[in-house]
């Protein structure tokens, strides 16, 4: 009885070693798992490894669009057909307004009939003002500076002497939403990183032959020239902080992008990184690496292929 | 027979000048007879590929291998049908069944591939029928390296001048080249410009395709002349492409170069080469079916040197034997000569010992070349090459044909003395006309039952007996010319040559011999149970031990040559980083003293036979012809240099062995467990738990399991209401996105003969940023639109490869088995499986390769074994009056085991295929040797009208002893040079094969001398007569 007690009870040891020893093992691995793969440093010289800092970077997001620099011509009939019927109109109400009073009292100067006319041709004049105004806002939208007397002849005298340009610009559906962006920046296509702000933004009217949302803008003292094509940013949020990792280190892999951090000598991490931010030679981050951080640029292929399937002939 | 015989002997003149015309024929059939390492083992095959670009492998599987296999199934000669469904591309593997018309059953499957007709989608390439090649299929290998040339300018000296040159060959197949830069002009977009001038792909393409434009034209007919009129063939001109016209917008013309750049680059590549560790070009030539290594090899080296000027004018450096299987062959071949003609003075010299006279001893040796030389005179007709295989046929033959000789030459020896000794000679003529015939009866019964042995090897249909088949044909057609030449030229020759005065009293060391077999006899007689018991007990051993002798049925080969398969563990992987690290592994490799040259080649080449990615590569590493060192050292040191990489899976072959493993599994490993089911998912979790269960497998070395899964992939969901919304139709998007990233073709140009696509392609800095993709501007009636805007965009992983067997799908667990027998090792594997793998529902599991191979090969070759007895029970029964006789003959069999297991343990080999093949020998050797000897009993007591007493029974065994101590010692010394050369190349099968004979010659020999005639004393006779008449 006692034998069986005792083996029942070298059994229970046994069982309950067995229950502690599973999660352990499980604990390691997780262990390991987190820390990366750690290879000799032999291994390491025959991926032929080479690393490269990551570079702290600030990182503005913006969205794009593609615009053309509006032909002076087309302005320029816009304002003078407005000028030709504004002055029209102005000259025909001081008509019909004199005429009015030349035409009232005792010692009417004009006939009934002479006032009439004047009216009428008044009314016709302010009626063509009214179309020259519908007609600029239909080209050029409700919120046009120069709707605004005030600033008009300014800005018209600024378009027409070039040292000011408008430029239409159109995003892609759902790329803006709201007010138009004040801070609307114009570059001048494939040239570069040459860019102009917009002094002024409003919406243009819709063109239903294009999709998207198209917004004129004033930009001065660009060298752009009319009917030139150009590519539009408009930043959105502030200003980020975080680094580049080189595009050389990117790993697409397990439906993520990654890149291998190199934390000590032949040990490598792979994290898990944001490709939404490109940047000119890499990905803009702000989590995952730290300025500085070793990141591999050269062999990181083989060091995904050793991590998703270690277990090859060649380490056997 | 009789008739025959006197003939020869009475116009033995004329049959004499007829054997010396025979000779001649013969010396000028074997200097013409093609030569080759080895018969091809491997079955016919083709491959049909399909180009699909663009579509992804389960695209490729669904819709372009799926109805091939459809179609091709159950063409007429149809044996076994694989298939590979990878990115872009489509190969089913069709091997041909064995004695068919390949022609036919080609144009079979050609015809059925016809008749497919438009199920096959639009964009979809024809499905390309590969033409036959050869077992070994490799011819040659060269590599090109420049520091002069650019990459542009190698690829175009291996395009356009060497390509076309070596095809010219007879008997070249294909040249796949790998490497370099293959010209093209690429127009690629800038999509910021298109889309803001509003231009979509479309009208780029058009533009193209319109400056490109390639048109005849008519002629002007004068009254006396017709001119031609000629039009101008588009060159590849740069600056003529840019310029042309796009549209005209404002009466302004918009040129191509206004919203693209035109320029000269690398077509995309699918593989690439580094030669000796540095970028090059290689060119890797396949023969065609039937064609003789050795010949195509020379023909092509000889074109080779012809261009061998211009290459070194312009800096190209060329290595022209990176794989050089005729190396193999001219080692091989060699090696054998030479133990073919030290073993042809080694028999001279035993004849004349034996025979005592030259005249003699020269009829007997002549019979062998001119046996020899009939057969391969008929092997030629046949359409066989000489190869080590059929040449194997004939040493393991020349014990029969000296037997043949020696049996007639010396009975008429003996009766031309007897005669001489009468007091009334008969005339001579008559004496060596009956002497003849006298010993010829059961020489033919011999002869029929040693062809019986050999007949399960020629209808063995397994890669094996496609080794072994051209040497059981060769030693059949040899033994029949031998048969032939004992009925004909040996007694005309003798007729001419002999007399009673060159019989020869016996030597006294023969003499002495004889008397200690009397003794052997006589001792055996005493203690017949005690040496029966030892004689079963050994018999039995060896039986038991045989199986048990660690082995592969197969040999390595050593070709002084090896194959290094080298893949990253895990689809994906670039070709550039593949690159690095070949140049790095080459490095590695070149430092071995041993080493000559290594090339790698990644990837795979447009219409080459391997469906690669470009994650996959292969190193071929010859050694120096003087490279003093063992082939199992070499490969060991190869290993070590490949354990040193992390990420990568490999294996270490012989290209022999390589091939041998490919064309039974499609697989380069000896063994490969194929997991079959229909769910992709479920059979990588099967097969990785198989993996696990077979880790630590004594035997088992470069387990795999090449995971397909875990391709990077950017999948594209297009969404229905936004392409809607953008007027855009499905086509739009995606010929956008393959004109961007796969390229388009859009028309071609040419210098002179040599032809420069130009294709409309995304600029590479463009098209390597995944993140791009989403930003790609496609052109909708209502202007350009983002794909993210029409399209999710999902990181995703695929497969790269999707493969059938029999139109099922499978993924395969391969390895090699080292140190350890192959069927010991797979027993071992399937209990593993067995006891920790459950099988999901609907997955099963199929060993495949070397193993099951040389299970089935067995089977195959007991069943004919069978067979084959009892074709030898029935000539025995019908040769012999005494029927017992046969019994004795069958008995006598297993005991001629005991030599032979004895000399395989001792070379430490196993039941391999030249032992096989040497067991058999030994088997038929021996058979006649008893067949002779108690037919030659029933002659002294039918004939001779001896009784059957122990003094008879002696008299016969030492009337015997000559005939078969010579048999045996020819036999012996002819097989002695390929056992000393055990270990030289291309003597991997033979060598063994004579060790196995030798053992065995010697234990049936001492048999057939000492214990038969004690057995035929207790068991035979005419007193168990059953029924004689």
């Amino acid at each position: 009885m006692r034998r069986a007690r005792l083996i029942a009870f070298g059994m229970l040891l046994a069982v309950s070693a067995c229950d502690k020893a599973a999660p352990e093992a499980d604990k390691k691995e997780d262990a390991d798992a987190s820390a990366g793969i750690s290879l000799s440093a032999d291994q390491t010289k025959s991926l032929g490894i080479q690393t490269a800092p990551a570079m702290a970077a600030q990182y503005t997001q913006g969205v794009s669009g593609y615009g053309v620099v509006t032909a002076l011509d087309a302005i320029a009939q816009t304002d003078a057909d407005f000028t030709t019927a504004a002055a029209a109109a102005a000259q025909s109400q001081a008509a019909a307004t004199r005429a009015q009073g030349l035409a009232t009292g005792d010692d009417a100067a004009v006939s009934r009939e002479v006032v009439e006319t004047a009216q009428s041709k008044a009314a016709a004049d302010q009626a063509a003002l009214a179309l020259a105004r519908r007609k600029a806002d239909a080209a050029f939208g409700m919120n046009a500076p120069w709707r605004d007397p005030a600033s008009r002849q300014a800005i018209m005298a600024r378009l027409a002497s070039g040292r000011t340009l408008l430029v239409r610009v159109t995003f892609p559906l759902g790329a803006i939403a709201g007010q138009p962006p004040q801070n609307l920046r114009i570059s001048r296509l494939g040239a570069g990183t040459q860019s102009w702000t917009a002094t002024r933004v409003w919406d243009a009217p819709a063109d239903p032959a294009v999709p998207g949302r198209s917004i004129f803008a004033l930009l001065d003292g660009s060298d752009l020239a009319q009917g030139e094509r150009v590519t539009a940013t408009i930043p959105v949020g502030a200003a980020l902080s975080g680094v580049v990792v080189p595009a050389d280190a990117l790993i697409l892999g397990e439906s993520e992008a990654s890149v291998y951090l190199q934390p000590k000598p032949n040990t490598f991490l792979r994290t898990k990184i944001d490709i939404s931010r490109p940047m000119n030679n890499g990905y803009f981050v702000t989590g995952g690496v730290a300025p500085g951080q070793q990141v591999v640029t050269s062999g990181a292929g083989l060091l995904y292929a050793h991590e998703i399937n270690p277990s090859t002939a060649a380490e056997d | 027979m009789r008739w025959l015989v006197g003939l020869c002997v009475r116009y033995r003149g004329a049959v004499a000048t007829l054997t010396v015309i025979a000779l001649a024929l013969g010396i000028w059939a074997t200097q013409s007879a093609p030569l080759d390492v080895f018969p091809e083992f491997v079955p016919s095959t083709v491959d049909i590929q399909t180009e699909a670009p663009g579509f992804t492998s389960q695209q490729v599987e669904q819709l372009v291998t799926k109805p091939i296999e459809n179609a091709v199934n159950g063409a007429t000669g149809l044996s076994t049908i694989r298939s590979e469904s990878i990115p872009g591309l489509s190969v089913i593997t069709i091997q041909f069944a064995d004695n068919i018309n390949l022609y036919n059953a080609r144009q079979g499957i050609a015809e059925r591939l016809g008749e497919l007709g438009g199920l096959l989608p639009l964009g979809v390439g024809p499905p390309q029928l590969s033409p036959l090649t050869s077992s070994t299929m490799d011819l040659l290998k060269i590599g090109l390296v420049s520091d002069k040339l650019d990459p542009f300018a190698l690829r175009d000296q291996a395009d356009w001048v060497m390509k076309p040159a070596l095809l010219a060959v007879p008997g070249v197949a294909h040249v796949i080249v790998f490497g370099g830069a293959v010209r093209q002009i690429q127009i690629a977009p800038d999509l910021k410009r298109m889309t803001a001038y509003g231009f979509s792909l479309t009208d780029l393409s058009d533009a193209a395709r319109a400056a490109l434009a390639l048109r005849g034209a008519g002629f002007v007919d004068l009254a006396h002349q017709r001119v031609l009129i000629q039009t101008p063939v588009p060159a590849p001109d740069i600056a003529a492409i840019s310029g042309a016209v796009l549209a005209v917008r404002g009466n302004v013309p918009v040129t191509i170069g206004d919203v693209a750049s035109v320029t000269m680059a690398p077509a995309l590549r699918s593989g690439d080469s580094l030669i000796m560790g540095r970028p090059g070009v290689l060119l890797s030539l396949a023969s065609q079916y039937g064609a003789n290594t050795l010949q195509t090899t020379r023909a092509v080296e000889g074109a080779l040197t012809q261009l061998m000027p211009a290459l070194k004018a312009q800096g190209v450096v060329v290595y022209p034997a990176l794989h050089r299987p005729a190396n193999f062959v001219e080692r091989a071949l060699g090696s054998l000569e030479q133990s073919l003609v030290i073993a042809a003075v080694l028999i001279l010299a035993v004849l004349y010992l034996f025979l005592r006279d030259w005249r003699s001893a020269m009829i007997t040796f002549l019979a062998i070349p001119l046996s020899l030389l009939a057969a391969v005179a008929v092997l030629d007709r046949m359409g066989q090459t000489l190869n080590t295989m059929t040449l194997g046929g004939f040493a393991v033959a020349l014990g029969v044909l000296v037997d043949d000789a020696i049996i007639g030459i010396e009975n008429t020896l003996r009766r031309l003395s007897e005669n001489a000794g009468l007091p009334n000679p008969r005339p001579r003529l008559a004496v060596i006309s009956d002497a003849t015939l006298e010993v010829r009866g059961p020489v033919v019964y011999a002869t029929l039952v040693v062809i019986a042995v050999f007949l399960p090897e020629l209808f063995s249909t397994s890669v094996e007996g496609h080794f072994v088949g051209p040497l059981a044909m060769a030693f059949i057609l040899a033994v029949i010319a031998s048969l032939a030449v004992a009925l004909t030229a040996a007694p005309a020759l003798s007729a001419l040559m002999l007399s009673a005065r060159d019989a020869h009293a016996d030597y006294r060391w023969l003499r002495a011999l004889k008397a200690r077999q009397r003794d052997a006899v006589e001792f055996v007689y005493r203690n017949f149970r005690a040496v029966a018991a030892v004689l079963i007990a050994l018999t039995v051993a060896a039986i038991v031990v045989l199986p048990f002798l660690a082995s592969s049925f197969m040999p390595d080969f050593r070709e002084g040559h090896f194959v290094m398969q080298v893949s990253s563990s895990t689809p994906g992987t670039s070709l550039d980083e593949m690159l690095a690290m070949g140049k790095r592994v080459s490095r590695d490799v070149l430092a071995l003293p041993y080493v000559a040259t290594v090339e790698q080649q990644v990837g795979r080449a447009e219409l080459g036979e391997d469906t690669w990615g470009p994650h996959r590569s292969e190193f071929h590493v010859e050694l120096k012809a003087d490279a003093d060192i063992d082939q199992a050292e070499a490969e060991d040191a190869l290993r070590q240099i490949l354990a040193r990489y992390p990420g990568l899976q490999t294996e270490v072959v012989t290209f022999l062995g390589d091939r041998i493993s490919e064309s039974l599994t499609g697989e380069t490993a000896d063994i490969a467990i194929k997991v079959f089911g229909d769910q992709l998912d479920t059979l990588d979790a099967t097969a990785r738990r198989i993996v696990a269960a077979l880790g630590g497998t004594p035997g088992i070395v470069d387990l795999q399991f090449k995971p397909q899964s875990g391709t990077p992939t950017l999948a594209l969901q297009l969404i229905p209401a936004a392409l809607t919304a953008s007027g855009l139709k499905v086509q739009d998007v995606l010929d956008a996105v393959q004109t961007d990233y796969a390229g388009a073709t859009v028309g071609q140009t040419y210098a002179g003969v040599r032809a420069v696509n130009v294709v409309l392609l995304l600029p590479e800095a463009a098209r390597n940023r995944p993140e791009l993709l989403s930003a790609l501007m496609i052109a909708s009636p209502f202007g350009p639109v983002p794909l993210s805007q029409v399209a999710h965009i999902v990181p995703t992983d695929t497969r790269y490869t999707i493969e059938h067997d029999g139109g099922q799908r499978f993924v395969s667990i391969t390895f090699n088995v080292k140190g350890r027998s192959l069927q010991a090792t797979v027993d071992d594997a399937q209990a593993r499986i067995a006891k920790q793998v459950t099988m999901p529902a609907g997955v099963y599991v199929q060993f495949t390769g070397a193993a099951a191979e040389a299970q089935a090969a067995q089977t195959e070759m007991l069943l004919y074994t069978g067979f084959a007895l009892v074709l030898i029970g029935m000539i025995l029964f019908i040769c012999f009056q005494w029927r017992s006789n046969t019994w004795l003959v069958l008995a006598n069999l297993p005991f001629s085991l005991i030599g032979s297991v004895v000399a395989i343990a001792l070379i430490g080999g196993g039941l391999s295929l030249g032992a096989m093949v040497g067991l058999v020998t030994v088997f038929g050797v021996s058979a006649r040797n008893a067949i002779l000897l108690l037919a030659h009993y029933e002659h002294l007591v039918e004939e001779e009208r001896a009784p059957w007493t122990a003094a008879t029974i002696l008299r016969g065994a030492q009337e015997r002893l000559v005939p078969i101590l010579m048999t045996a010692a020819v036999t012996a010394l002819g097989l002695l040079p390929l056992a000393i050369g055990l270990h030289q190349p291309g003597q991997e099968i033979e060598g063994p094969m004579a060790v196995t004979v030798l053992g065995g010659l010697l234990s049936s020999t001492i048999l057939n001398l000492v214990v038969l005639p004690a057995l035929a004393e207790r068991f035979g006779g005419p007193n168990r007569v059953s029924a004689a008449p």
